[in-house]
């Protein structure tokens, strides 16, 4: 038998009956007492589902007004003219659709996109796992190096790039310095406004802040992994590779899956490293849909067709995250 | 009696104590004292006249917003700003102004200011020419024509720097800045390597890579900003174009829709330059700093990094960044007109910097006051000779401020005034990133200046289909 004090109550006096005998401890009434009990108090009967749904409440509210209605607002936006400069606001379709199909820059964009979220990723994951199998190990001042290794994801994005773009500067830029150093002072350039360059070094601005957070989440797996499997496969004579190939990537699949989808949504999704590097530029060589979608709006202000590059955006995520997921429950039920 | 609070218990505290929360940070409603903002109903309509909001002394002090580049990027230096802050505190003794100026640099303030601008802040904002002209014609700033026909020191402003500001017959903003793009070169190193200043396009190719060659690339002859979204970009781009179109701007806007008149064979020629600048070796222009805008720009010169740059009268406030950039500025420079291409006309970019009234502001009595203030003769001067501006008062310039190093200055860029031609009243934003991409094409190699004017042709013929200029 349940605790049959009513959660709502609309005077005190309503509840009193039912609060004073649950607070002397007496044992839970009947249901047909229970039933009375709130026929003469003429409590509402609120079933738990609806106690769970109305506890959410705050929640969904919260998610309603910041996530869903700037979606279908988006949505919206994504089929009219919608412009900054202009009061009337006609809708339009698919025209913007149809306009991204010969636009040079989307199509552009778009493969830069995917081609720096998988390009990242994939690095991101192979140096995050050399580096989380770095610090399993017993080296003298793993402990130091472990406590400062994620100064990378602490420091600020603004803060990182300006530091980066200072040491990419010619003559007397880092890098620069230490090529000459080295005898190659016929590299000596600006890496950011360089058309072969730039690009790659977008991927190295994310390579450095990212790699330590891999690291870091590996490595908590690792450590989850009893040693005891390792022990039995000693024993059985697998080598270091077999080791780490069905236990250690094994063990840290959940991990590796969850590491994984976060980085691709966020790389995709990528903003202020290009836009602060190179605004896309030079000459659209690292404008990834992000940027291109924010000049769309701040310096066209052509609100509807950036909207609608959103939308793509969201549609081929929204893709992407269901086949990943049907993928890995097929081989978790393999 | 049991004691040990459930699930449920806690569950159902946590959410009222979320909903309380949300409950108390919710916006409080508007005070019913304050006058509500008059909005536009149309995007040239003349907003409705506003009862105006009389600031009698004896009321608490008004607050107003004003929003403003140099004040925040230090185009200024930071003892004016503070001086600025002491006199209006003097002058206007009810008027108070936050201390914050917005967001800086022109591309956000001019976008933050198209987002709130309803809201009645700022209630007075600074910017470009070419941003009054995006403003009125979504009825964001306030015609002035009144309140300046009425003010006793309107025969002091200068009829070209006003007459810009002037859009479909109403004022509406007031100008307190202005120059004309004109070349600042180094004298002791054109000396040093036997130069003379050069006069045509072809000199300036052959004196700027003369000097990269002589001395090593150490530094080089010129410099141009190609930055996509940099303000000073454009400009410069545009003052080269009106030297190969005669002065004429790039659109005809007599009916009342821009419609492009420039060619693809001026634009082409204007690209050509560009090209010309970053090849060669050496070339004229640091190919390293391609991409790169007015951040680099002015340093780089005061710093020695290039000998010729286009310029404005702002560098002169650099010349407190270091003893080399005094030097540099005080004594080895010298402030001449653009070069021309053959045939050419000696135009260039008149710029005017406007201060102007929101629409939507709740104290526009207060507003002009402020706005009276900072257009004073004193305070115009002041803040010109701080940054080096030339005034758009002619009793500014007779201040003290502008004797003794400045006079030279300001006489030098105060003789191409009469080369100055304004731009046109377009929606110039997207047409700017249109004309940089293309320069970028060019530099960078990736079309010929042929194919980026074509390219640019296309692209501003589809602005003007999507109404967007």
């Amino acid at each position: 038998m349940r605790e049959t004090c009513p959660t709502f109550m609309k005077t005190r006096e309503r509840c009193a009956v039912g609060r004073a005998d649950f607070l002397r401890g007496q044992p839970p009434m009947s249901a047909d007492h229970t039933s009375q009990l709130r026929k003469r108090l003429r409590v509402p009967v609120i079933r738990e589902s609806r106690q769970g749904a109305l506890l959410l409440l705050p929640a969904l509210i919260i998610m309603a007004v910041f996530t869903v209605y700037p979606l279908l607002d988006g949505l919206w936006m994504a089929l009219t003219d919608q412009n900054l400069l202009r009061k009337t606001i006609d809708f339009i379709g698919l025209n913007n659709f149809a306009r991204m199909l010969s636009d040079n820059v989307f199509w552009l964009s778009l493969e830069h996109s995917i081609e720096l979220t998988s390009l990242v990723v994939l690095f991101q994951f192979a140096l995050g796992l050399v580096l989380a199998w770095a610090m399993s190990q017993n080296l003298p001042g793993m402990t130091l190096f472990k406590s400062i290794i994620m100064a990378s994801w602490v420091i600020p994005v603004a803060a990182t790039v300006t530091m980066f773009k200072f040491m990419a500067q010619p003559d007397i830029g880092f890098i620069n310095i230490v090529l000459k150093a080295l005898g190659f002072s016929n590299l000596n350039r600006y890496w950011l406004g360089d058309l072969t360059f730039a690009f790659p070094f977008i991927m190295l601005l994310h390579l450095w802040r990212n790699v330590p957070f891999y690291g870091i989440a590996f490595l908590a797996a690792m450590q989850a992994i009893p040693k005891t499997y390792y022990e039995a496969a000693e024993i059985d004579g697998a080598n270091a590779w077999a080791r780490f190939r069905y236990i250690t990537l094994p063990g840290i699949r959940n991990m590796i899956t969850v590491m994984v989808t976060i980085h691709v949504l966020w790389t995709f999704n990528n903003f202020d490293f290009v836009w602060l590097a190179t605004g896309g530029g030079p000459v659209n060589v690292t404008d990834v849909l992000p940027t291109y979608i924010y000049r769309q709006s701040w310096s066209n202000y052509d609100l509807g067709y950036a909207a609608s590059m959103g939308t793509v955006m969201l549609v081929i995520l929204m893709i992407y995250f269901v086949v990943y997921m049907r993928v890995l429950e097929g081989q978790a039920r393999s | 009696m049991n004691k040990k609070r459930t699930r449920r218990e806690f569950m159902r505290w946590s959410a009222l104590a979320i909903g309380g929360t949300l409950a108390a940070c919710a916006p409080t409603p508007p005070s019913p004292t304050a006058a509500p903002p008059t909005l536009p109903t149309a995007p040239t309509a003349v907003p409705t006249a506003v009862p105006p909001t009389v600031v009698p002394t004896t009321a608490p002090p008004v607050t107003l917003s004003f929003w403003n580049m140099p004040f925040v990027t230090q185009e200024v230096s930071a003892n004016y700003v503070k001086q600025w802050q002491t006199a209006e505190a003097q002058a206007l003794p009810n008027v108070k102004v936050d201390p914050f100026y917005g967001p800086g640099d022109y591309g956000p303030l001019r976008t933050k200011y198209l987002l709130q601008a309803n809201s009645g802040t700022p209630d007075v904002v600074e910017g470009l020419l070419e941003d009054i002209a995006v403003y009125v014609k979504q009825g964001l700033v306030e015609p002035l024509d009144d309140r300046f026909n009425a003010w006793a020191d309107k025969s002091q402003f200068v009829q070209a720097t006003v007459s810009p500001l002037t859009i479909n017959g109403k004022l509406y903003a007031i100008p307190y800045n202005t120059n004309a793009r004109g070349m600042v070169y180094r004298k002791d190193v054109l000396a040093q390597y036997g130069l003379s200043v050069p006069a045509t396009w072809d000199d300036l190719l052959k004196t700027a890579q003369t000097i990269t060659q002589k001395s090593n690339k150490q530094m080089f002859g010129f410099y141009v900003c190609t930055l996509v979204g940099d303000p000073r970009a454009p400009q410069e781009f545009i003052s080269w174009y009106f030297q190969v179109s005669g002065g004429k701007d790039m659109f005809d806007t007599s009916s009342g829709t821009p419609t492009l008149v420039a060619t693809a064979d001026q634009l082409e020629q204007v690209l050509t330059l560009y090209h010309d600048l970053f090849t060669g070796n050496p070339s004229a222009c640091d190919p390293n700093q391609r991409g790169t805008g007015w951040p680099v720009e002015d340093p780089g010169y005061a710093a020695g990094k290039w000998a010729m740059a286009p310029m404005g009268p702002w560098l002169w406030g650099r010349r407190s960044e270091s003893d080399t950039a005094k030097d540099i500025l005080t004594n080895k420079t010298v402030i001449t007109q653009l070069p021309i291409p053959q045939g050419g006309t000696h135009s260039t970019y008149l710029e005017v910097k406007p201060i102007a009234m929101n629409s939507a502001s709740k104290y526009k009595d207060a507003a002009w006051q402020l706005m009276e203030f900072i257009c004073s003769k004193d305070e115009m001067g002041m803040w010109d000779a701080d940054s080096g501006g030339i005034p758009a008062r002619t009793d500014s310039l007779t201040i003290d401020a502008f004797k003794g190093d400045i006079a030279f200055w300001v006489q030098g860029f105060g003789a191409l005034l009469s080369q100055g031609v304004p731009i046109s009243v377009v929606n110039w934003g997207p047409v700017n990133t249109a004309n940089m991409q293309a320069v970028n094409y060019v530099v960078y190699g990736q079309k010929s200046p042929k194919d980026a004017a074509t390219w640019l042709i296309d692209q501003i013929h589809g602005m003007e289909k999507a109404k967007t200029l």
